[in-house]
């Protein structure tokens, strides 16, 4: 159990809801260095036993003082507290990572009741509960699962890869026989046209078979139609943030929301759509990997026209002006291990859903996402 | 007497089966072509200088053919093609018999040479 002194908190977010700030999570998703300030501000007043004990902390005085010391940089949970604070809830439940006294992580579910009045603030009492374990089994059993998928992607690949190359190499073994065939029948004294004139009937014949293959097998691919239904975007934003969640925090990325009221439906594979950000966070993330400094993602989502405009936005080395075309490619790659295959997904899944999706580069530095997806009938 | 030699092809792949039958002819032999094993019948059989055959096929395979082949005409040369070479098919294709193999798209020129070879060297 701990107390804990957030009136800062409260009244700079009341101060904020006054002054007509709506959407507190996009309010400070645009300013990640205001809301570390502000996290500095919320004071840990009191533990007890229990509470020393779950942190690994030597004594309760180890504890006490800014959160600050307690909630990593990567920290995804304190915005979440200001939203409750703004929505006027009063009760909050959260799982947050805390850094113990030797710097490791401790997984830990926080709980408590808000006051009515900011002045209470001053004195919250919140339940914690070590989850670390749990959670560890659970991120096992995730990367597991990550590693099927993982797999079962690249067999399918393979397998499809063999099939194609089964299924064009008939055609090709009698393109090569023909055309070799009528070579040799041109040769020497006495051509036999008739015989060459058969060999290229037969020879472009052929040539349409391996056509239809690849079409045959373009076909296939595209087969698996996106269903599309108006769907909640930040719901899928939020879903997909959960998905990498972990990722992001081994890359010591944080992903910040940032929307506008009333956000329409778009029309999209809600299934799809999550797939693709989550090809994006991670792009993002490892875009980020040896930054020295925070490693904030922006995800931006806005209405523009008849488009909902998601963006993904990161201030890392950005995209090398050669390789802007060929990000999308299937199979390009610049990182090591990996295996060119998210951003290519991303974009044919984007197309398929009668969506776009592009890449800039900011001027400041990083590189920008953006995918368009239509708005749902209204 | 035969004025060329006579090649059969097996394979169920009528495009390229036509077309292994065309590039035969333009090396200068006379191709007979069988979709199914079983239509190379023993009187066939009898009548061929070499048996280019392929290897996955419906009902009778060709290393199926290789056995009956191996019994009824024990000298006469087989050359084996197939989509899917692997060492152990190599193995087992030698072992019944056959005097090359071949991965398909099969080389023109890597073809004329084995059946110049093979048919230099005599039949049965």
């Amino acid at each position: 159990m701990w107390r804990e002194d957030w009136s800062a908190a409260a009244q700079t977010v009341a101060a904020l809801v006054h002054s007509g700030v709506s959407d507190i999570e996009s309010y400070y998703a645009q300013r990640p260095d205001e809301l570390r300030a502000l996290r500095a501000r919320v004071i840990i007043k009191d533990v007890n036993d229990r509470a020393v004990e779950e942190a690994g902390a030597a004594a309760k005085e180890d504890m006490l003082g800014s959160l600050d010391r307690l909630l990593p940089d990567t920290d995804q949970t304190f915005v979440q507290w200001l939203v409750t604070f703004a929505r006027g809830d009063r009760y909050f439940r959260s799982e947050a990572h805390v850094t113990d006294p030797d710097g490791g992580i401790r997984e830990t579910l926080f709980a408590a009741s808000l006051p009515a009045d900011i002045a209470s603030f001053s004195d919250i009492i919140v339940m914690s509960v070590d989850i670390t374990n749990f959670k560890r089994l659970q991120g096992q059993l995730l990367a597991a699962e990550a590693d099927m998928a993982r797999a079962t992607r690249v067999t399918a690949i393979g397998a499809l890869t063999a099939s194609i190359a089964h299924e064009v190499n008939g055609p090709l073994a009698a393109i090569m026989a023909n055309a070799e065939a009528a070579q040799r029948f041109m040769r020497g004294p006495d051509p036999q046209l008739q015989e060459v004139a058969e060999a290229l009937t037969a020879l472009v014949a052929d040539a349409a078979r391996a056509t239809e293959v690849v079409k045959r097998t373009r076909a296939f691919i595209t087969r698996a139609a996106p269903e599309r239904a108006p769907t909640d975007v930040m719901e899928c934003v939020r879903q997909a943030i959960e998905l990498v969640e972990r990722e992001l925090r081994r890359l010591a990325a944080t992903a910040h929301v940032d929307t506008v009221a009333d956000l329409p439906l778009a029309l999209a594979d809600p299934i799809q759509l999550q797939q693709i950000l989550v090809n994006l966070l991670m792009n993002a993330a490892q875009a980020l990997v040896g930054a020295d400094r925070p490693r904030d993602i922006r995800v931006d989502v806005r209405l523009r026209g008849e488009s909902i405009i998601i963006e993904v936005i990161d201030d890392g080395p950005g995209i090398e002006p050669g390789l802007m075309n060929r990000i999308f490619d299937p199979f390009f790659t610049t990182r090591e291990g990996g295996m060119g295959m998210g951003l290519a997904i991303a974009r044919a899944s984007a197309e398929a859903q009668a969506g776009q999706l592009i890449a800039v580069n900011r001027p400041e530095g990083g590189a920008i996402f953006r995918l368009f997806l239509p708005v749902a009938g209204r | 007497m035969k004025v060329h030699p006579r090649i059969a092809i097996v394979d169920d792949d009528d495009a390229l089966r036509s077309a292994l039958g065309r590039l035969v002819r333009s090396f200068g032999y006379e191709a007979a072509q069988f979709s199914r094993a079983a239509d190379l019948t023993h009187e066939e059989a009898r009548n061929i200088d070499c048996l280019v055959t392929d290897i996955q096929m419906p009902e009778m395979s060709g290393f199926e053919l290789l056995r009956r082949l191996q019994a009824e005409r024990p000298r006469l040369p087989i050359i084996v093609m197939t989509a899917y070479p692997a060492l152990h098919r190599e193995q087992e294709a030698l072992g019944l018999g056959a005097v090359r193999f071949f991965a398909k798209p099969i080389s023109a020129s890597a073809l004329e040479a084995a059946l110049r070879d093979i048919l230099a060297g005599g039949g049965e």
